[in-house]
Formats: structure tokens, sequence, C-alpha cells
């Protein structure tokens, strides 16, 4: 992706760019702060202090190619500040050690239209039934009995498609999650 | 045989995975899964796996919850007050709207019978506006009217008497000019409209079969036929809303919308708010006077949301591309035999 013109874009304020990478990074960048600080409160804050940052800064900031990982980066660090900041408070160090040595957060750089776009092109390729109980499922948060009740199948078929539509989003998104920790999953 | 219940008991086990993902398998089928799990590496695997696709889906969710709109107004905000940076900024870039001198009114003066009040030919004045420009005229009775591109609106001669008639080819937005005893009344061929004093937009793009009614302030009544007060109101509308009626159907649906996006064009900006990728291609092309072209039927997928001021259709494509596995290849325009040249043609793919 060639960004050079988004980032002469932000260098010389302009506005419609401006606007652009907001609405194209920003809900990507809250989902990314919330996995590494687990909290929803404080995660736009973070982020919109951020943008607000890059425009006001334009002449300072150095964005040298890539303007995805420096945003990304930017949340990284400002989210591992912060709980740096907690952590202090709740002396619970090693949790934050573990992530602070991993970088494997790098797995979550997604804008919205991006992680989208690859798990829409994966359920597409399921057979239609299977698809629709699964988005219902994962993404109207639709229960598995009502699922059945409304679409005339017992929950076990349900039960079913769901992990048929999850064994084939496994083999698709596997080159795009390559590798992290459990321990970042379950912390 | 023990190959095909191996086979059986992994289809058992994958069948165990999203309640265990989603935390509320019971005890005994967790031991089930960690077991299972330590017995190869490809199982291992399997689980890995499973739980990163599992954990795509659960990020994805996570973005859902965030309001970018609602951010954005946020941060802008602060960034007014942060100082005047971003307002300097954006007088700069001010609308490049081309303002054409007020039509004189004596301009296209029609015969007019001196003496003959009572004539029924009524003689017209007619402004127009070229493809791809926009332009902003000043009625005789004070009403503001800006014409979107490859538009026309007509008015008789002897506007500023009794009846405040207009008809609209194409879109206008109108700032009328209050004045109680004499309704100010739009034919956009279909449907009529009769205001009193209020600001709204208005389209009849022919070719798409739609006429469409957007009011910012005060109130309009849309009815069909010659005389408002003969004819029953098809509907009323108030701020904020928008009339459809499709010619097709016959029919008028009236919803709720953001109202900037469809008058922001008067001011030279350009506004998509997740819209599709069909419908951008067609107010481009009526803003920039090309014929874009979309190949592949998935392209319709994608929403936009975007605000563009000042860049060029170069500049604007560059940016979709950025956002969605398109490219896009852009013709020549060829001089015809008359000496006028083709449209632009500009096609978009997919990758």
């Amino acid at each position: 992706m060639d960004e050079k013109y988004l980032i002469e874009g932000l260098k010389n304020k302009n506005r419609v760019v401006f606007d652009f990478v907001f609405h194209y990074y920003y809900s990507g960048l809250c989902a990314y702060a919330e996995k590494i600080i687990g909290d929803t409160k404080i995660v736009e804050d973070i982020v919109q202090d951020l943008f607000v940052k890059l425009w006001v800064k334009n002449q300072e900031i150095s964005i040298n190619s890539n303007l995805k990982s420096y945003l990304f980066s930017a949340v990284k660090n400002r989210s591992l500040d912060l709980l740096k900041h907690e952590k202090i408070k709740k002396k619970s160090l090693k949790v934050l050690k573990d992530k602070e040595k991993s970088n494997h957060f790098e797995e979550f750089w997604f804008a919205e239209s991006e992680l989208s776009r690859i798990i829409y092109e994966s359920i597409k390729k399921l057979p239609p039934r299977c698809g629709e109980i699964f988005k219902l499922s994962r993404f109207e948060g639709v229960k598995n009995q009502q699922i059945a009740d409304q679409l005339g199948i017992s929950k076990r078929t349900v039960e079913l498609q769901i992990s048929n539509a999850l064994k084939a989003l496994r083999k698709d998104l596997k080159p795009y999650l390559p590798i992290f920790l459990l321990s970042i999953l379950f912390p | 045989m023990a190959r095909q219940n191996k086979k059986e008991f992994n289809k058992e086990i994958e069948c165990l995975l999203p309640p265990y993902f989603q935390g509320i398998l019971p005890e005994g089928d967790i031991k089930k899964i960690e077991h299972w799990k330590s017995l190869s590496v490809e199982n291992e695997q399997i689980f890995t796996n499973s739980m990163k696709a599992w954990e795509g889906t659960e990020h994805l969710k996570r973005m859902y919850n965030y309001n970018v709109a609602k951010a954005l107004s946020k941060v802008n905000i602060r960034l007014k007050k942060s100082g005047k940076q971003r307002m300097a900024s954006f007088l700069q870039k001010a609308a490049a709207i081309l303002i054409l001198p007020f039509i004189i009114s004596t301009l296209y003066l029609g015969i007019q019978s001196n003496t003959d009040q009572i004539a029924q030919d009524i003689s017209w004045h007619t402004i127009k506006t070229p493809v791809g420009i926009r332009s902003e005229y000043l009625l005789p009775d004070g009403t503001k009217v800006y014409l979107n591109s490859k538009s026309s609106l007509s008015y008789p001669t002897n506007f500023s008497g009794q009846s405040r008639k207009v008809a609209l080819n194409g879109e206008a937005y109108f700032e009328v000019a209050e004045n109680k005893n004499n309704p100010f009344i739009v034919n956009t061929g279909k449907i009529q409209i009769e205001v009193t004093g209020t600001t709204f937009k208005a389209s009849n793009y022919p070719e798409e079969k739609l006429t469409e009614i957007v009011l910012v302030s005060g109130k309009v009544n849309l009815f069909q036929g010659e005389d408002f007060k003969l004819n029953e109101s098809l509907s009323s509308l108030n701020p904020g809303e928008r009339a459809s009626y499709y010619e097709d159907e016959n029919k008028i649906y009236v919803d709720k919308v953001n109202v900037q996006k469809y008058i922001s064009w008067k001011d030279g900006i350009l506004m998509f708010r997740d819209d599709s990728m069909k419908e951008i291609v067609r107010r481009l092309n009526r803003w920039f006077n090309v014929d874009i072209q979309l190949k592949g039927r998935e392209l319709t997928d994608y929403v936009y949301t975007a605000t563009f001021e000042d860049e060029s259709l170069n500049q604007i494509l560059e940016l979709l591309k950025i956002s969605a596995p398109i490219d896009y290849s852009i013709s020549r325009r060829e001089k015809r035999a008359d000496n006028t040249f083709s449209k632009m043609e500009v096609v978009i793919t997919r990758l």
C-alpha cells in the first residue's frame, strides 16, 4: 500500500486525508488498545489523543514509511504506558512483563475493513445456511437455541454448523493470524 | 477402523471448540479437549488455529462497538479549541463553487402581451448549469437557488406576482424567501412541492426515475397534479426527512437522513456516509462529468465514508484504491468529428 499520499496529506493538514485516515483506522486502533489494556473505558481517549496530536503537531511528527505501523505502534506504546501506571497501583507486574516482552500484538494490526474482508470472504465460501448461522451466532449474538427455533432445525445442527464454519475459517485465517500467545488471549 | 474412529473423535471435539472459546463448556468436556490436545502435535495445531480464527471474529466484534462518526466529531471539537490551525486550513480549501452572475430577469424575455394579462401563454426564463459545474442564483422574489451540475430551472417571467412557480430538472437546493400569501411551488415533473419559506433540496434526474426531496428546515407539502388546492397532499416533510418517489412504483417513501450529506454539494463538498460503491460512482459521474464503470459484481459490497472538498478525481480514486482491493484505469478522451471531446472513461476493477 502506497501511503505517501496520506502521509503528505497529514503533514500538510489536509482535512480530507485526516478524516479518511480517522475513518479507516479508528475502530481498529480502539479494538487493538482494548486488546492490550483489557478494558474499554480509556481506549477511545487514547486513540483520540493520538489523532489530536497528529493534527496539532503535524510538523514534528516523522512517519518514515508506514502510516499503519506508526499508528498501531503509537497506540501500543500509549496503552503499555497506561498499564505500567496502573500496575504500579495494582502490583501485578508479571502480566505486564509478559505483555511487554511479546511483540505478538502485531497480529492485531488490522483496520476494520481489512479484518472484515478476510473474515467475510471466508464466510462467503461456506454453504449459505452455514454462513448465516455463523453470522447470527458470532456477530449478532443470537443464542444457539434461538437460532434453532428461528430456522426450524435442532440445536445440535446449529452447533455442528458453527463448528464447520470455524473449521473453514481456521484454514483461511491461518496466514493472517500467525502467532500469538495464549497469555494474551486469557490474561 | 481405528482411522474412522479418530475422524469421528476429531469431529466431536471440533464441535466442542466454539462453546469452549465462549467459556460455556462444562468442566467434563473441557477435560476432553485437554486430553485430545495432548494426543498429537496435529491436534494441538488444530486447536491453536481454531482459537486464532475465533479470536479474529472476536476482534472484529470489538471494532464494531466503536462509533467512528461520533468520535470524529469529538476530535473536531478538540481541534477547534486547540487552535485555529484546522479552521485556517478549512478556509484555504474553501469550496470552489463557480458562481455565475445572477441572471438578469429580462435576459430571456419572451414575447409578452402588454395589455392582455389574461394571456395563458406564459413565457419562461430558464437557467441552466453545464455538466460538472454548480452555480448559485437569486430569483426575483429573493429566493436563493443552488443548481447542481447538469440541471435546469425554469420560472415564468411574471414570477414575482401571485404565483411563485418554478420547474426543476436535475438537482437544486432552495432557500425560499418567506411569503405566506404566495406559496412557492416547485414542479419536479412527477411531484410538486409547495412551501412558504424554508430550505430544502430536490432532485429528479430522469435517468434514475427517482425524485428526491430532503428538507433542511421549515415544512413542505408534496402533491401531484396542477393545483395544490385541488389535490390532496401526498405527504408532508419535517426537517431532517427525505421523501423518495419512485416512478416505477408510483410510491413515496419518507425516512430520516443525514441532511448534510444531501446538501453539501452546494458548498462544493462531496460527502459519502456509508454509501455503496454504486452510489459513489453515480455521484462521481455527475460531479466530474465522467463515465465510471464497475467491473466485478462484488465491488458493490464495499461501503465508504469520506468527505472530499477540492480533491481531483484522480486523488479520490487513489483514496478508494487504498481502502479496497480495487484498481482503476482511465482511458483518454477522444476527439469526435465535430471537435467535441468524448467523456473521460474510468474502469474500476476488483483485484
